[in-house]
């Protein structure tokens, strides 16, 4: 701890967020201007989020990095872009360095990537303690060139970013718009490292066939999309977002050398979740799922189907250990008729939460 | 046996054919007709075919259908259909019925739709059994009608199915064209009852918004494809092969709801074989994997590199129990450094075999 009274800090919470509409493309790599729109719901900052602390003090003699606590030996050059940035955009900052520590309260295993919520709260953090001029365009500005999607966890609720002109985010509907929306994550056992979403995304734009098609349907997707959500119609929601999400992994299938983030637990989950809606006699949706680049599923739900997914999801995923399950009774309530196979030891974890207010400055 | 002198009967035997550039869309369900050309390679009968005898006699009572020495009750819709059509063409087969007896020399299991074999080889015994004109012809409709691509079983090397016209096949290069062309299939332990076809192809017609960018690029793919296999350039077949398997798995993924027909050890085996094609130092591409509507992979590969490539295949697998396996020496010859995990467990056999000359009529 520095005992130089001239030192100052920030830190800022910011949440992940998870897709409709999914970003797969850069029209402009050194600025991250993506091929299409996208929107995003953030999540709530309590069940997860990332944590950033930057300080300044004249005493500093270059800038560091904790993470987790942990020295890093580099900057990644994404974090040095933004570092950059704030330099170009503050003069007083020309000559001083900063200290940056991250900690993410979600595991690295968790399937949910950190580096949106990781973003936003250091850009978030950096424009406050240098009090850059329009400081909310200029946090999205940031987290956009340190890791792209970022840019939609600088708000809460429902967000959308855009591909046009200055390519910001805004906030679209508030959290408080559709108050009994719910979000299921299933976490399943962790293999794999990741593919890197960078590289995966340049070569479906390389090679992939079907991808201008897909960028053709987005705009007209979207507007549909927040439609459905500005009048709360969940069935048109889940088909728009389920079919997103697919379209999504389809150009990646259609990428050379081929991109497959889904696996059979993604598949099953898939299953379950299209035999689950069938079950209702009137024929409503009741749960839509979306995956990003990776094979766990985001599931949407409102609050009145919760119980009972959960039950089903504990039917389904006997040996999963998690606080979720304890919340949910063993209940003799018939369970819907579903012909999915159970399916021991693959899930990890569920978490239950909800839509997220956006990122907030602690000090 | 009937003891009837009056009873004739034909013997065909035909072999499943690999899609080069795959059907995938009816846009006539009656008449089976495809959305899109099909190219494919008709297997070799020695290592895999199916045997389809039709005997017809005045003392039979009703038309019989023996699957695998045992009797059906009824005869499928389709092979109704194709028998209607016989009766159609046939004047003296009006008042005659038929017994039909097929088989498989290769499983159920083993990942390779026998319909197209079989309906191929039933096509053209019924068509000699009741000398029908424009036999050639005949056949491949009767196939068609059957099970839609049994059109390209027909005729032995490469085949084209045209989606134009009378939407019959071809034969647009014979087994001789290119002799040390060969093909490996990889059959992993099945565990999934398949999802049927026609379904499944119908929904992605109704629901992709992808199909039809993939429709427009089919008869440029195609006329590239035939252009290489004319000049026998492995390079571009590879790519144009790996590439259409993948788009159509893309166009499958993009249906609603989602086709999936990969699985984990469909992807481990991709990821290999863009691994081992990296290892040539001139980057010539050694083999190529296609996919079918299941997840079992068809690689092809030169004569030169099939030991290399089997050997691998050995080591990676190693607890395949085949005939190949034999057939290649535990070697010290160093095998081609590859990052992809070895996979005990998952693979069943392996069938090395060879571009066909066609169906041939016994008896």
């Amino acid at each position: 701890m520095s005992t130089d009274t001239s030192v100052r800090s920030v830190t800022c919470q910011a949440s992940p967020n998870i897709a409709l509409i999914k970003y797969w493309g850069k029209r402009n790599e050194e600025l991250i201007l993506p091929d299409n729109d996208s929107l995003s719901i953030t999540l709530d900052l309590t069940d997860m989020h990332s944590y950033t602390t930057v300080s300044t003090s004249p005493s500093m003699a270059c800038d560091t990095f904790y993470f987790e606590g942990v020295l890093q030996t580099k900057l990644s050059s994404r974090m040095q872009k933004v570092l950059g940035e704030v330099r170009r955009r503050a003069k007083d900052m020309q000559n001083q360095f900063v200290e940056i520590r991250s900690q993410n309260t979600f595991p690295a295993s968790s399937g949910l990537a950190s580096s949106a919520s990781a973003y936003a709260s250091l850009a978030i953090a950096l424009t406050k303690l240098f009090n850059l001029d329009n400081p909310d365009a200029t946090a999205a500005y940031l987290a956009r060139i340190g890791s792209g999607s970022a840019i939609r966890s600088v708000y809460g609720g429902f967000v959308r970013w855009s591909s046009e002109g200055e390519c910001l985010s805004s906030c679209l509907f508030p959290m408080e718009h559709w108050p009994d929306l719910r979000l299921i994550i299933l976490i399943f056992n962790p293999s794999k490292k990741p593919v890197s979403s960078t590289d995966a995304m340049q070569r479906t734009r390389e090679t992939s066939t079907l991808f201008s098609a897909r960028l053709a349907t987005v705009n007209d997707k979207i507007e549909k999309l927040i439609e459905a959500i500005r009048i709360k119609d969940f069935n048109t929601f889940a088909k728009i977002v389920m079919m997103d999400s697919s379209q999504f992994h389809a150009v990646c299938m259609d990428t050379y050398p081929p991109v497959i983030y889904l696996n059979e637990q993604s598949k099953h989950l898939i299953d379950l979740v299209h035999a689950y809606n069938k079950t209702d006699e009137n024929g409503a949706m009741k749960v839509a799922y979306t995956f990003d680049a990776g094979p766990n599923p985001f599931c949407f739900i409102r609050e009145e189907h919760t119980e009972e997914f959960l039950r089903l999801l504990k039917y389904i995923y006997p040996t999963v250990d998690n606080n979720v399950h304890k919340h949910v009774a063993n209940s003799d309530a018939k369970l819907p008729s579903i012909n999915v196979p159970i399916a021991p030891n693959v899930l990890e974890r569920i978490v239950l939460t909800k839509i997220g207010s956006g990122p907030k400055i602690i000090s």
